[in-house]
């Protein structure tokens, strides 16, 4: 295993000859990913348009989230995009056990985040503050609902890829594949980062 | 040009009809819905059954001639989604699984286009001496319909992905890029759901969110797939001309 995790590592610098720069997964994927950025950019213009006209309600929302578990989900959110990462760079070297393992790991994040995530919504909705409550409350549950869409949709990727992984010999369609199921979870993970940031922690005037 | 190429042509040339059908469904809705009965975009769901009553009179004469032509032509989602069913068809092996599931939905969503134009029309039938409260929850029922019924077509998306996923034509009948778009579709119209809670802001019926961009997107895609399924219907007469000419044996042809 030590040996696996050197030869990963040493392997960590695999930027393509610059001529032929490399583009992660099928081309198609990007269309997916693009598109999905062009929805929550409209989703954060909202937002910040939403929180520019009712400043006082926005800040009094924001100091009733928990900003622990909102940090816990954000490293649970890191840690699998490395876990995702790493099962790239393994499978380039063919280390097919690593592959798997990884997007397991990555999967348990996955899972981890939406057990968070039911906790968070729990402690919310016993504390009274639910969709309707207020226009705070109402762009915290959407926003952090479509996120969670698609963490689950996300999810079902890495499963596919865990099984996909074990027979290893990752050449071709099989590695782009990988990593347009890879490029997807990475944009999940960058969706958590931009929105913990805007929810959780954006403040002053 | 022998007989099966004929024959192919033809078929072609129908297909092509249907897909250009899309299109005149979107312009309708931009020509009715828009000019002729103002709804673009909806009236607030926040207004009071007076204020909405009220609008219904003003505007009747302009809704019962839009519903007439809407009628019409959104009865061409059938029509539209059949020509990306019958490429779909060229897609499959062994069990067309997919296109036997679409036909299936692009028949059950044609009812929720063609219930919108009638409630309107109702509406617009006797609006003076109506209760204001029934043309509301009537007029709520047609957005209701219109955005909450999101589920089957996002299927439908799914579906044409799926099957383009699994294309096994050589290169493949649609680009793969269409098979992310519809993805990336049915994903975007799902905050459609939300109209359910919510009677101002963004994702009420008449917010950025539930109505332009869900509207933007969703006749945006219609007007995509024509596109597609046009060129691809083109590709596939070519392609066919091309094996028959160089096929002058008349081996590996149906009977005619």
């Amino acid at each position: 295993m030590s040996e696996e995790a050197a030869a990963i590592s040493s392997a960590a610098p695999s930027v393509a000859p610059s001529e032929t720069r490399h583009v992660p997964g099928e081309g198609g994927i990007w269309v997916l990913i693009g598109g999905d950025l062009v929805l929550f950019s409209v989703l954060f213009i909202v937002f910040l348009t939403m929180r520019a006209e009712q400043l006082p309600l926005f800040e009094q929302g924001r100091a009733q989230l928990n900003q622990g578990w909102g940090l816990v989900n954000t490293l649970l959110m890191l840690s699998s995009s490395w876990f995702v990462a790493t099962a790239i760079r393994a499978a380039r070297l063919q280390l097919a056990g690593v592959v798997a393992r990884c997007f397991g790991a990555a999967l348990a994040c996955g899972a981890g985040f939406v057990v968070v995530k039911f906790f968070e919504y729990g402690e919310k909705i016993s504390a009274g503050l639910t969709l309707t409550t207020n226009d705070f409350f109402m762009l915290y549950f959407i926003y952090t609902g479509i996120h969670l869409i698609h963490v689950t949709i996300g999810m079902g990727v890495l499963t596919f890829l865990v099984s996909y992984s074990r027979s290893g010999g990752f050449t071709g369609d099989k590695m782009r594949n990988l990593e347009s199921g890879a490029s997807f979870w990475h944009l999940v993970d960058l969706l958590w980062i931009v929105l913990f940031a805007l929810l959780y922690l954006l403040g002053g005037a | 040009m022998d007989r099966f190429s004929e024959y192919l042509a033809r078929d072609v040339g129908v297909a092509k009809a249907l897909a250009w059908s899309g299109m005149a469904l979107v312009v309708s809705l931009v020509i009715t819905q828009g000019f002729l009965m103002g709804f673009i975009p909806p009236p607030s769901p926040a207004l009071s059954a007076e204020e909405l009553a009220q609008i219904f009179i003003d505007r009747k004469i302009g809704i019962r001639i839009g519903t007439l032509i809407q009628c019409i032509c959104y009865s061409f989602w059938g029509t539209w989604a059949i020509s990306i069913v019958v490429c779909m068809r060229r897609m499959e092996r062994g069990i067309p699984v997919l296109t036997y599931a679409s036909i299936a939905n692009a028949g059950g969503a044609w009812v929720f286009f063609l219930l919108m134009p009638i409630t309107w029309a109702m509406i617009a039938f006797r609006p003076e001496t109506m209760d204001p409260k029934f043309i509301q929850i009537m007029n709520d029922y047609v957005w209701f319909i219109f955005i909450l019924s999101w589920p089957p077509f996002a299927f439908f998306m799914i579906f044409i992905a799926v099957a383009i996923f699994r294309d096994h034509n050589v290169p493949t009948i649609y680009p793969r890029w269409v098979a992310f778009f519809n993805l990336w579709c049915a994903v975007l119209i799902s905050p459609a759901a939300l109209i359910e809670f919510v009677k101002t802001g963004p994702f009420a019926y008449d917010g950025l969110i539930s109505f332009w961009f869900i509207y933007i997107v969703f006749f945006g895609w219609i007007m995509v797939m024509s596109v597609c399924t046009l060129r691809a219907l083109t590709r596939a007469a070519e392609r066919v001309k091309a094996e028959t000419a160089g096929n002058a044996g008349g081996v590996l042809r149906p009977a005619t």
